[in-house]
């Protein structure tokens, strides 16, 4: 009688407990946050990867150099925007009515004050992995591969959540057998293990 | 209740099971807040981007060392504007690539919190207050005014460190045009009678330069010169090269000093010839040397020095020195006999009121036997010479007492801290009307100062520095300076613009101007067809010009007639004879702020984070004391209170403490941490000289009664016969009478699981013991490339401690009862039947398919089972969240990630290094090359006893020495199978 009393203790305790993690799953909920709807200055990727087909690299230099992609200094927008003044019309940029030629005047304001626009991180990798953006560029991926259609986009947002699943969603071991990978090997290709933590997380 | 500890504890639910719920719990909890993200970042964008900067992609500024004198070129990584590494120039000639512990820890001089931020000024009531840099030097170029226009200016001096170059250059130009003052340049370490031998035994004013690599016989007396002797780098790669094991030979080395140091531990033999006497047995050398035909020099110069050293025979030598006369007798004949061999002395350690006479002895037993031009070389002097002598400091006192100083200019140098106290160097300063220091710290010296004008540290500095005749370094800024500082050389030329008559003195309005031109005088000497911007470029890319010399002939000086020693006189009326060591780790005291210094176990004792006093172990008995219980040591000129080590390598009647700890100021690292010996030493010098003479006190040791735990990385002194560190003699390798490693391991038994299967590579090492010193360089660059925390005394003293490699150090003993000291650096030995792995009930470590024992931190739960389990004993475990104060955390490894609280981290092989060499080769088409990847602790390995590569190929250099008959792993029984292979110390039967 006094064992079976415990065992109920201790199941209640547990119930409770699962209950407790329940509720804080709850409050963290979804992991993506509440992004802001538009970035200090409405920059459209529609307009500039799409419409006026400026290549991915030219404003990401580093891709193909290093694990960082880059982002554009204020200067290389300006190597543009002095003379690309925008014309003095409305767009409706992800909701939000806005006005070229304003927004092209705040880069300006940037600029002449030597500040850089605090852009809104979107895509990112948790500070436990390690992703390198080179390698990837070096196989002859595609930005859109990840990043979705960017040129379609005004304001851009991660169509793929970037979390461990997505990554061996391609890196799966079955893609290559073992004997492929030797066959690599004798090639000169470095064999990457993307069966083991290791390769990203270190 | 005592039943409750049974399996079924009563509470109705098995104990296993409650684990599993509990665990199931643990793990979603700590995966619901590991991976969280739900912060916003932001992204910010470079406004106007350097030039060839790439983020993620260091760069490396080629530079020079000034830790030391040694003038070691260094290499600095810089990732997006942040040193965070230094390495030794490949290119530099005086340490080949490699670099000490004390190098590699300079990030920590840049980065360090208690850096002085900005210029300020002492206020009437003592505080200081903060100055914009014009006005600090209006207040100094007013003050110089001042005294300028009482024709006062020859009560000027200018206090610095061992300055040569470009900048001593200034500083004379400079004074020149004040029209009077004078320069001081004072070293703790100044080896002032090796100066004085050289010009009594040779009549040059040198410091000559020694090649170690040369010699097949080493005697030392007293020179420490793996630890800081010199060009202890230099020295380190040398001894390296002669004293390890080619397969057929190996070269012999002696000590001879009071207290075993590293170098002696190192030593095949170490004699512990009475304090003071080292000089006495060289003499006894050369009269056996001479007496046994083996001298090679004739005529008249052998007769006179055979006239000189007649009455010293060994046997009246041995009454004096407690070496026995056979000894003595047999290291002459050794001595003699080597195709090549060299005499080294004397150290500081053991330099006593006889120095000069001793140094003069070693010249001595070097010029009878051949070796002055060969082994000892003056062509290639060394430029510590030219620092002020310790004469011209105490009369600087003296003057500074009487008031005949009116400003004191202080750069780079404590005189406060390694002034013995009887000189009362404190009381002088506080005499001097004005005190300006360029300290980056408030030491001991600064804290005296009216005004600080901070100077930039070597990392931020534009500079060059000549170590020896050959090489002329260059010091270049791999960073923006941290701080509101200014360097010392640009503060000059903005004070001439302030001072009257001075106004015109100097074209140049920066340092860096100055410099150029005075390389465009050694671009007409050295490279006179190039364009000056090219040869400029070029040395900066090399980080200085290396220029080969022609050799000199030296002969003995035609003055020299005879020799005597005086024997060495000791103040005090205590029966022990007190050696004040320089460290290995703090120098003379300049590295005690460096938490990784203080935190690197002293190599002998691997203690950290304090001082202790070196007993033997029938002296502490007799005392009644033993390690950890505090004494006081009483000179006459006061007294110290630390703690016991009981040390096999002392002699009975010596006691000893190393020098650099015991800071009252310095930062918060070194302030307040052990205990300074120069304290306790009376102001005495060498005779001849007027060198200091550390060793001149003897001591009275008391038991205090109170005791406490020394703490240490390690506690046992034996391997208890587990081969650890093994070792073999030349004898018994040469015959095959010594047990080769068992591949397989395990004794051949069938392993219950398949072995791995490696396709491309396995990562392996080897590490040779015949090489190793035990010196922690490797420690240090561990720590510095992998962002390992110190923790400091409290969490050490619990064995808390982070580091991923090691120094294990072991007592051994030889036949003859001898003590043979051995090392062994451990680092995570990547076992092929990792005893950890299995054991991890989450699966955070595990093996790797090219052979790493991966570590995983972000799925690590912290059960530490695999610590528990780990035979070897190298995994650290994160207790809490270790700080790096603002802005130490500067220099952190973008590539590595910071640990956190709870979980467990150990030795990776670099595998950030692996994966960026494997990025370069995938570049260039190729696999990764043998020798290509190169972990932080072989790169910076001063005696090249680490290799690391690819044990799968045959072909690499690891897999050659790793199958050597002298490779061994470590605990091979228990069927490991280590990927890290040792390779035996080896040793001479007799020497």
């Amino acid at each position: 009688m006094k064992k079976r009393f415990k065992t109920r203790q201790l199941l209640a305790l547990l119930v409770i407990s699962l209950l407790g993690f329940y509720i804080y799953g709850a409050q963290s909920g979804d992991d993506s946050p509440e992004y802001p709807t538009v970035q200090p200055i409405a920059f459209s990727h529609k307009i500039h990867a799409g419409e006026n087909e400026i290549p991915c690299q030219y404003c990401h230099a580093y891709s193909s150099k290093a694990a960082h992609p880059g982002i554009p200094s204020v200067k290389s927008c300006m190597g543009c925007h002095n003379y690309v003044l925008g014309e003095d019309r409305d767009y409706d940029y992800n909701g939000v009515k806005i006005n070229f030629k304003k927004e092209i005047e705040k880069l300006k304001g940037y600029w002449q004050r030597g500040e850089p626009m605090p852009w809104i991180k979107f895509h990112f990798v948790p500070q436990h992995a390690r992703f390198k953006h080179k390698p990837h560029i070096r196989a002859g991926m595609e930005c859109s591969e990840c990043h979705g259609d960017v040129k379609d986009m005004d304001l851009v947002k991660p169509v793929h959540k970037i979390e461990m699943g997505f990554c061996i969603s391609c890196h799966k071991v079955e893609q290559k057998t073992e004997q492929e990978m030797v066959k690599l090997a004798a090639e000169g290709k470095e064999l990457v293990y993307l069966r083991d933590c290791n390769t990203c997380h270190y | 209740m005592s039943k409750s500890t049974s399996e079924n504890d009563g509470t109705g639910i098995k104990r296993r099971d409650f684990l599993k719920i509990i665990g199931v719990a643990g793990g979603t909890a700590a995966v619901t807040a590991g991976c969280s993200s739900d912060v916003i970042d932001k992204i910010i964008p470079y406004v106007n981007p350097p030039d060839d900067v790439v983020p993620g992609i260091p760069k490396w500024y080629s530079s020079t060392c000034t830790a030391c004198p040694a003038g070691c070129g260094i290499v600095v990584k810089n990732r997006e504007g942040r040193a965070i590494k230094v390495e030794g120039n490949p290119k530099s000639p005086v340490n080949s690539g490699a670099l000490c512990a004390r190098g590699q820890s300079l990030p920590q001089e840049l980065y360090n919190p208690d850096r002085i931020k900005g210029p300020s000024a002492m206020s009437g009531s003592g505080v200081r207050t903060p100055k914009g840099w014009e006005a600090a030097e209006n207040m100094l170029a007013e003050r110089i005014n001042d005294i300028l226009s009482r024709g006062d200016a020859e009560k000027i001096v200018f206090l610095t460190n061992h300055v040569s170059g470009t900048f001593e250059t200034l500083i004379r130009e400079w004074l020149e045009a004040l029209g009077g003052g004078r320069h001081v340049a004072y070293e703790a370490f100044s080896h002032e009678p090796i100066l004085k031998a050289s010009q009594v035994a040779f009549g040059r004013d040198e410091i000559p330069s020694y090649h170690i690599d040369k010699a097949d016989y080493l005697l030392s007396l007293g020179a420490d010169f793996l630890e800081t002797w010199l060009a202890n780098t230099s020295y380190q790669l040398q001894y390296s090269k002669m004293h390890s094991y080619d397969g057929h030979t190996m070269g012999r080395c002696v000590q001879i000093e009071p207290r075993m140091s590293l170098t002696g531990a190192n030593a095949d033999k170490w004699i512990a010839a009475k304090p003071g006497t080292e000089g006495f047995v060289a003499l006894g050398m050369v009269n056996a040397v001479i007496g046994m035909g083996l001298a090679k020099v004739s005529g008249d110069e052998l007769k006179r020095i055979a006239g000189a050293v007649s009455e010293y025979t060994p046997d009246k030598v041995a009454s004096i020195t407690d070496v026995p006369s056979s000894t003595i007798k047999e290291l002459a004949r050794g001595f003699g006999r080597a195709k090549s061999s060299l005499a080294l002395g004397t150290g500081i350690a053991n330099s006593s009121t006889n120095a000069t006479e001793t140094q003069v002895a070693v010249n001595l037993l070097n010029y009878v036997t051949g070796n002055v031009g060969k082994t000892v070389d003056f062509s290639r002097p060394q430029t510590i010479a030219g620092v002020s002598s310790f004469s011209d400091m105490a009369s600087l006192i003296d003057e500074m007492s009487s008031g005949e100083v009116e400003l004191l200019l202080i750069h780079s140098t404590n005189p406060a801290f390694t002034l013995p106290g009887s000189l009362n160097f404190d009381e002088a300063v506080k005499k001097v009307p004005f005190v300006a220091s360029f300290s980056s710290f408030i030491d001991e010296t600064a804290v005296y100062a009216d005004l600080t004008l901070p100077d930039h540290t070597t990392l931020e500095s534009w500079d060059d520095y000549v170590p020896r005749v050959g090489v002329r370094g260059l010091v270049q800024p791999a960073v923006v300076p941290v701080f509101n500082t200014k360097q010392t050389g640009d503060v000059l030329l903005s004070l001439s613009s302030k001072i009257s008559g001075l106004e015109e003195r100097f074209a140049e309005k920066t340092y860096y101007d100055y410099l150029r031109k005075s390389w465009e005088q050694l671009h007409q000497t050295h490279s006179p067809y190039t364009v000056f911007e090219t040869f400029w470029r070029e040395s900066v890319k090399n980080g200085g010009i290396y220029y080969d010399v022609e050799p000199v002939e030296v002969s003995l000086s035609t003055q020299f007639e005879s020799i005597s020693i005086r024997p060495p006189e000791f103040e005090g009326s205590g029966d022990m004879y007190f050696v004040a060591y320089p460290s290995a780790r703090y120098y003379d005291g300049r590295g005690a702020n460096k938490p990784w210094l203080q935190e690197l176990p002293d190599a002998l004792t691997t203690a950290v984070w304090d001082s202790w006093v070196e007993l033997h172990p029938e002296t502490a008995a007799k005392l009644g004391v033993e390690e950890g219980d505090f004494v006081s040591i009483q000179s006459p000129a006061g007294k110290i209170e630390t703690q016991v080590f009981v040390y096999e390598g002392i002699r009975h009647d010596t006691a000893a403490v190393g020098l650099g700890l015991g800071h009252t100021s310095y930062g918060r690292y070194a302030a307040g941490v052990g205990v300074n010996p120069i304290d306790i030493l009376p102001a005495s010098v060498d005779k001849s000289s007027g060198g200091f003479a550390w060793l001149s006190s003897k001591v009275k040791v008391t038991k205090t009664g109170v005791a406490a735990q020394l703490v240490k990385t390690q506690y046992s002194m034996d391997q208890d016969g587990r081969g650890v560190a093994q070792a073999v003699t030349v004898d018994e390798i040469r015959n095959g009478h010594h047990e080769t490693h068992r591949s397989n391991g395990h004794n051949g038994h069938p392993d219950m699981y398949s072995k791995h299967k490696y396709e491309q590579h396995r990562w392996g090492m080897s590490i040779d013991l015949s090489k190793c010193v035990g010196c922690g360089a490797c420690v240090v660059a561990c720590n510095a490339e992998n962002n390992i925390p110190f923790v400091g005394k409290m969490q050490v003293a619990k064995r808390r401690e982070m580091s991923w490699i090691r120094i294990d150090r072991f007592f051994e003993h030889d036949e003859d009862g001898a003590l043979d000291v051995r090392f062994a650096p451990m680092p995570c030995q990547h076992c092929e039947n990792a005893p950890c792995e299995p054991v991890c009930p989450v699966f955070a470590t595990y093996k790797n398919p090219e052979g790493i024992n991966a570590m995983i931190y972000s799925r690590c739960v912290g059960t530490r089972y695999c610590s528990n389990n780990c035979t070897y004993k190298v995994r650290r475990f994160n207790w809490y969240d270790y700080s790096f104060p603002e802005p130490l955390n500067w220099l952190l490894n973008p590539d590595v990630t910071v640990r956190t609280k709870g979980v467990m981290e150990k030795c990776t092989f670099c595998i950030q290094r692996i994966h960026a060499a494997k990025d370069t080769a995938i570049d260039e088409g190729r696999t990764v090359r043998d020798g290509e990847i190169v972990p932080a602790c072989q790169q910076t390995c001063p005696s090249q006893a680490i290799v690391f590569g690819d044990i799968n190929d045959p072909e690499t250099q690891v897999s050659k020495l790793s199958k050597g008959d002298r490779g061994y792993k470590v605990f091979e029984e228990i069927n490991t199978q280590p990927a890290v292979t040792y390779l035996k110390k080896v040793k001479w039967d007799k020497v």
